[in-house]
């Protein structure tokens, strides 16, 4: 945690400044744009020129490719759902690898110069353009055959399946973040956090293109014709199935990710509602998919690939930790429900989320004490755990819903599509409850230092690593009691620095380590209580290339409590009309809600389509 | 906003081309294909999208049998 304490002087935000006047706008970057769009054309032409060789049958490798896929890890699959899923499968951990490396850049260093100037933007480029290129890839290989009968059509004799037709359209959307993305810097300022709406695009894309991986695996294992002795054992199923269960838990797990650093700009409450509704709608449907235990490997998985990122991040990358919660329990939770309720999914998803919102919501509160920077406290126990009920059977009914989708069962229409609007539209209010913070007016934080590092007597009053304790008091005295956190977090500085403050009577708390007050840091006090979510500024470097101000640190001072986001977040640019934002946020909503119609439009197809078990040779149930 | 401004606190559009403009050029020409397809006309297969049809028509293989659903991806 001292890491942070040895300063490096000024940022590269601040050189470039200094260079600006005499460069156009994006000038710096032009030879790393030719260099990254002269490869993004070499991808892009290697993948129409494959596409097109193999429609017109000129070219045989990516045949020669599928059938190898077939009898490696997608047995039992035909080529067009073999070879699409571990190339997904590998851009789907290239992105993961990417995301968490990026957002710890950003806590440590703050925004971009551009998107190319951070070097964790590539990996998750060239992974969401894998997810897309697996997509595409699905659509493109089936020739002479109709791939099963929840396909798609797309010319009079060529057809692609579902699964490949949602992927591309998930590797799509991410995609169409980047852009969307810039046009949202462009209007409102950078937004440094994870929850600004085109981000989350970014990173849902990706998260839920595992449901049009599990989509096209099921199209695939009923398309099969091979003989017998390539179907895989029943253990390659279930592993393969608990995988992309667990993907799925990844996948859903990513918009917890601020909360897992440490630094989250919204309640608390959201933490367990997201974890909630990822184990939900993720284990339910491991456990009726792949059968008993399969919630517990999904979690295996979980662990492995998050646990796995979050080492390589935080050793050989050398940033920053990102915590991950204690799945185990909620798997638990699953599969006590599934030992009597494994016949009737539907009860099956309610009931294990609820236990998932409640038991579940203890075993991560605990855990949150050991594993999390700002760990749960009593403040949010009884909203958390009525955020993560609410989480947890929505959750738990998608992902029954899921699972039946992907055993050929499904609820008739009506009850299906009830159950997901009242799902989405439960996320959406908790959500909303959880977006709702207030600034009380008229308090203020009196900050004496102490032991200020180096001492103020000598020469240079701000060293280059000037640090500090502090002794905080607030007022009124009870303007700050029994808080889900009270911390001095400082970021931005090439590292960060959160430390939760030790009560030493009512409204008065101290530091328990210098916090930095020089360079890029940026110090600030943090105030969570109940929905008062607000900070006093300590220390902000000056930002010519947004016009801010130092704030510096004096010996003592007075400052008022105020909302944070205009600390955290000081790119983003003030005046810009309410209407603007919202018609903004509306389109970016549209895509969302987009993509997630489409991705239950392609579950209830395939359940209406391809009715049954998985075996090809089977007999289809009769139709509801 | 300042020129400095420009270069430091937003993305400039043009460095985000590589990211995107390929996934838009493959998505182009799908459609140009499905377009083109389309403006042929005369097309033997059924237009009807009756999901009973294909539940009697077999698990795949079936010509008669076509989804006509476009790609549900983006806006």
């Amino acid at each position: 945690m001292l890491d942070h304490l040895t300063g490096k002087g000024a940022g590269a935000a601040l050189r470039l400044a200094a260079e600006t006047p005499a460069k156009p706008a994006g000038g710096a970057a032009l030879d790393q744009i030719l260099i990254a769009s002269a490869g993004a054309a070499v991808l892009t032409a290697a993948l129409l020129v494959l596409g097109w060789g193999h429609r017109s049958g000129r070219i045989t490798v990516l045949a020669r490719l599928a059938r190898l896929a077939e009898r490696g890890p997608g047995r039992g699959t035909p080529g067009w759902a073999a070879l699409p899923t571990p190339v997904a499968m590998l851009s789907l951990l290239t992105a993961l690898l990417g995301m968490y490396w990026d957002i710890s850049l950003h806590i440590s260093h703050g925004r971009d110069e551009g998107p190319l100037a951070n070097i964790a933007h590539y990996p998750i480029l060239i992974g969401l353009f894998g997810i897309f290129t697996a997509g595409v890839l699905a659509v493109v290989l089936p020739k002479g055959e109709r791939p099963g009968a929840a396909s798609v059509r797309i010319t009079r004799d060529w057809h692609a399946p579902a699964g490949g037709v949602l992927l591309a359209g998930a590797g799509f959307y991410a995609l169409l973040g980047f852009p969307l993305d810039d046009v949202w810097h462009r209007i409102f300022g950078q937004d440094v956090t994870l929850w600004g709406p085109t981000h989350l695009m970014l990173i849902g894309g990706a998260g839920l293109s595992l449901v049009a991986m599990m989509v096209l695996e099921r199209e695939g294992r009923r398309a099969f014709r091979g003989p017998e002795s390539q179907q895989p054992p029943g253990w390659v199923r279930y592993v393969r199935r608990s995988m992309h269960a667990g993907g799925l838990l990844i996948g859903l797990s990513v918009f917890q990710a601020e909360y897992d650093f440490g630094v989250p700009q919204f309640r608390l409450v959201h933490q367990p509602l997201l974890i909630a509704l990822a184990a939900g709608c993720a284990l339910v449907a491991a456990r009726l998919w792949a059968g008993r235990g399969g919630a517990v490997c999904a979690v295996a998985f979980y662990m492995l690939v998050r646990g796995g990122v979050s080492v390589l991040v935080g050793w050989p990358i050398g940033e920053l930790w990102a915590s991950v919660p204690l799945y185990f329990a909620e798997a638990l939770c699953v599969e006590a429900a599934a030992l009597l309720l494994a016949r009737r999914p539907l009860a099956l998803g309610a009931v294990a989320g609820a236990l998932i919102g409640t038991a579940g919501f203890g075993a991560e509160y605990a855990w949150s004490q050991v594993a999390f920077r700002l760990p749960w406290t009593p403040d949010i126990a009884a909203e958390g755990m009525a955020m993560a009920v609410a989480g947890g059977v929505a959750g738990g009914l998608c992902g029954a819903l899921l699972a039946e989708g992907l055993e050929g069962r499904a609820p008739r229409p009506a009850v299906a599509r009830g159950i997901f609007a009242g799902a989405i539209l439960a996320v959406a209010a908790a959500v909303a409850n959880g977006l709702l913070i207030t600034v009380p007016p008229d308090r203020t934080a009196t900050v004496t230092l102490t032991v200020l590092q180096p001492p103020p007597t000598t020469s240079q009053p701000t060293s280059s690593a000037r640090t500090a304790g502090a002794r905080i008091e607030f007022s009124p005295a009870d303007a700050v009691d029994g808080a889900a956190w009270v911390t001095v977090t400082g970021w931005q500085g090439e590292g960060l620095h959160v430390d939760r403050l030790v009560r030493e009577r009512e409204g008065v708390y101290r530091t328990t380590e210098p916090m930095p007050l020089h360079g890029q840091w940026k110090t600030l006090i943090r105030v969570h209580d109940g929905r008062t979510l607000a900070g006093v500024p300590i220390y902000l470097p000056a930002d010519p290339a947004i016009g801010a101000r130092e704030v510096a640190a004096p010996a003592e001072f007075t400052r008022a409590l105020q909302g944070e986001r205009t600390i955290l977040q000081r790119e983003l640019k003030t005046g810009v009309p309410g209407w603007v934002w919202a018609a903004c946020s509306a389109v970016v909503l549209l895509c969302t809600l987009a993509l997630v119609l489409s991705l239950g439009w392609g579950v209830a197809r395939i359940a209406r389509r391809l009715p049954g078990p998985a075996s090809s040779g089977a007999p289809p149930e009769p139709g509801t | 906003m300042s020129a400095a401004g420009g270069v430091l606190a937003a993305h400039p559009v043009i460095t985000a081309v590589p990211f995107f403009v390929p996934t838009f050029i493959v998505v182009a020409v799908i459609a140009v294909v499905i377009w083109r397809d389309r403006r042929r006309g005369d097309d033997p297969a059924d237009p009807g999208d009756d999901p009973a049809e294909d539940l009697a028509g077999g698990p795949a293989g079936d010509a008669g049998a076509t989804a006509s659903d476009g790609p549900p991806e983006g806006p």
